[in-house]
């Protein structure tokens, strides 16, 4: 349950919102897309049109075909231009594959080519690398940064992996038990990036001091 | 090949004790022709078309019968998988008509709509209507919520929606529902005619049965598992072509 969240978003960037299990961060993410309601408050975005989301599960319709799944969302596919997302998912070949016959983290990149297709000015991501191996998830996470810088659309990140929000945000929201505990500019710092530096390890510190800090102020038995 | 010679042995094993059991003679030709005969009268009734057009007639009453059935139950399947909450309104008539024989209601058929065709065709949509029906609502109301939200995720409309995700993902349970209503046609079909005919495979049965041809009766009985198998045996390939990863019933 969201308490009380003022958020503005970078428009080309992408806001990362991390936080604990349970803290809100889907329910706001889906407040954003438009899947939940809210009670109080209002979301403002500029004349745009169309928000895109990319669930935690890959969520591709069992019955259609790779090419089927990615283009769903479309009347009039371009097929060049989907010919060219599904090389930077990295699936050419499996145009005519089944989700039944692709691994969870092709799925997942299935999905991926689905809402960059569907050509939003905004991507809504939850968790999506949660459930792939660690490999897949860097692999992941890099085609995100370079879509990210190629295609110029903002995008909400929603993790708990504290290393994952260091890696992609320009921003970081470090959300707790519904209110935002703090946020933080990352503008400076250019991508690739090296988390192991002094610079992300000192900003690592604050973050797990933002989210410790709830929890003894409000007395809970660690 | 392996899985049908165990197949084929069992059947070959049948088919000798059913031939040493009329060699043997235990038991009158009446009540158990030989095989031989019942062989022969086959091809008497093959040769002279009475089978064939016997075949026919049953054969012609289940598909009308079935196809009336399946509007109706896709019909009604959908609005009741549009307005989950309007079951408990009729789900207890359902129940109880799903209870009741269709053979027990071809009495107040017969009174209502005499014994020509209609009556034949109201009990085969009887028969078959009902697991159509709960199949249909069954595979369109209980959509996946994740994949409904992805319509919502593209902006899809209330009828993209259904059509595009709730439909097609209802289709393998439509398709079982579909086989199973045929099967059911088919078996109500036996019935109404036994009652109430001058032709068909049922009438043929009881027609036998009254001549004292006990071989035509058990040519019928072949016949009617036959024609039933093939009809299965045809629906299965037809899921197979069109639902991606077959179907999980309980037939197979």
């Amino acid at each position: 349950m969201l308490r009380g969240v003022t958020l503005s978003l970078h428009e080309e960037g992408i806001t990362v919102v991390v936080g604990r299990s349970g803290c809100g961060k889907t329910t706001l993410l889906r407040t954003l897309g438009g899947l939940e309601h809210i009670d109080k408050g209002e979301i403002r975005f500029p004349a745009y049109g169309k928000i895109g989301m990319v669930f935690q599960e890959p969520r591709l319709m069992p019955w259609l075909t790779v090419w089927k799944n990615i283009t769903f969302g479309q009347f009039y596919p371009n097929q060049e231009h989907i010919h060219s997302l599904i090389s930077t998912v990295g699936l050419t070949g499996f145009e005519s594959a089944y989700p039944d016959q692709l691994s969870g983290g092709m799925q997942q990149r299935v999905s991926l080519a689905r809402v960059l297709a569907y050509n939003s000015d905004f991507i809504l991501m939850d968790e999506p690398f949660a459930a792939l191996d660690y490999f897949t998830r860097g692999t992941m996470q890099q085609e995100l940064i370079r879509i990210n810088a190629m295609e110029k659309k903002g995008i909400v990140f929603v993790t708990h992996s504290i290393d994952e929000a260091l890696l992609l945000g320009s921003q970081i929201v470090v959300l707790d038990k519904g209110l935002i505990k703090n946020t933080y500019d990352l503008k400076e710092f250019t991508y690739e990036r090296d988390i192991l530096t002094p610079a992300f390890i000192s900003l690592k510190r604050r973050i797990l001091e933002d989210l410790n800090e709830s929890m003894h102020t409000k007395g809970d038995n660690i | 090949m392996r899985k049908h010679l165990k197949a084929v042995v069992v059947s070959l094993i049948i088919l000798l004790l059913w031939y040493l059991a009329g060699r043997s003679g235990i038991w009158s030709t009446y009540v158990l022709p030989r095989p031989e005969k019942v062989w022969s009268a086959f091809v008497v009734m093959l040769k002279n078309g009475t089978l064939f057009n016997h075949i026919l007639i049953s054969l012609t009453r289940v598909l009308i019968g079935f196809c009336i059935a399946f509007v109706l139950a896709f019909g009604i399947g959908l609005l009741a998988g549009m307005f989950p909450s309007a079951s408990r309104y009729y789900s207890h008539l359902v129940e109880f008509f799903r209870n009741v024989p269709p053979m027990s209601l071809i009495p107040l058929l017969i009174l209502w709509f005499g014994i020509g065709e209609k009556s034949k065709i109201i009990i085969i949509v009887l028969a078959s209507f009902f697991p159509m029906f709960l199949n249909i609502q069954k595979g369109l109301a209980a959509c996946d919520a994740k994949l409904l939200e992805v319509g919502d995720s593209l902006n899809f409309s209330n009828w993209q929606k259904f059509y595009r995700i709730r439909l097609p993902n209802a289709l393998p349970d439509i398709l079982v529902g579909m086989r199973i209503g045929l099967g059911y046609s088919w078996r109500a079909i036996i019935g109404a005619e036994m009652i109430a005919a001058a032709s068909g495979l049922g009438y043929l049965i009881l027609d036998s049965q009254q001549m004292s041809r006990t071989d035509k009766v058990i040519v019928g009985i072949f016949v009617i598992g036959i024609m039933g198998s093939l009809c299965n045996w045809l629906f299965s390939l037809i899921i197979r072509r069109f639902v991606r990863g077959g179907v999980n019933d309980s037939w197979n």
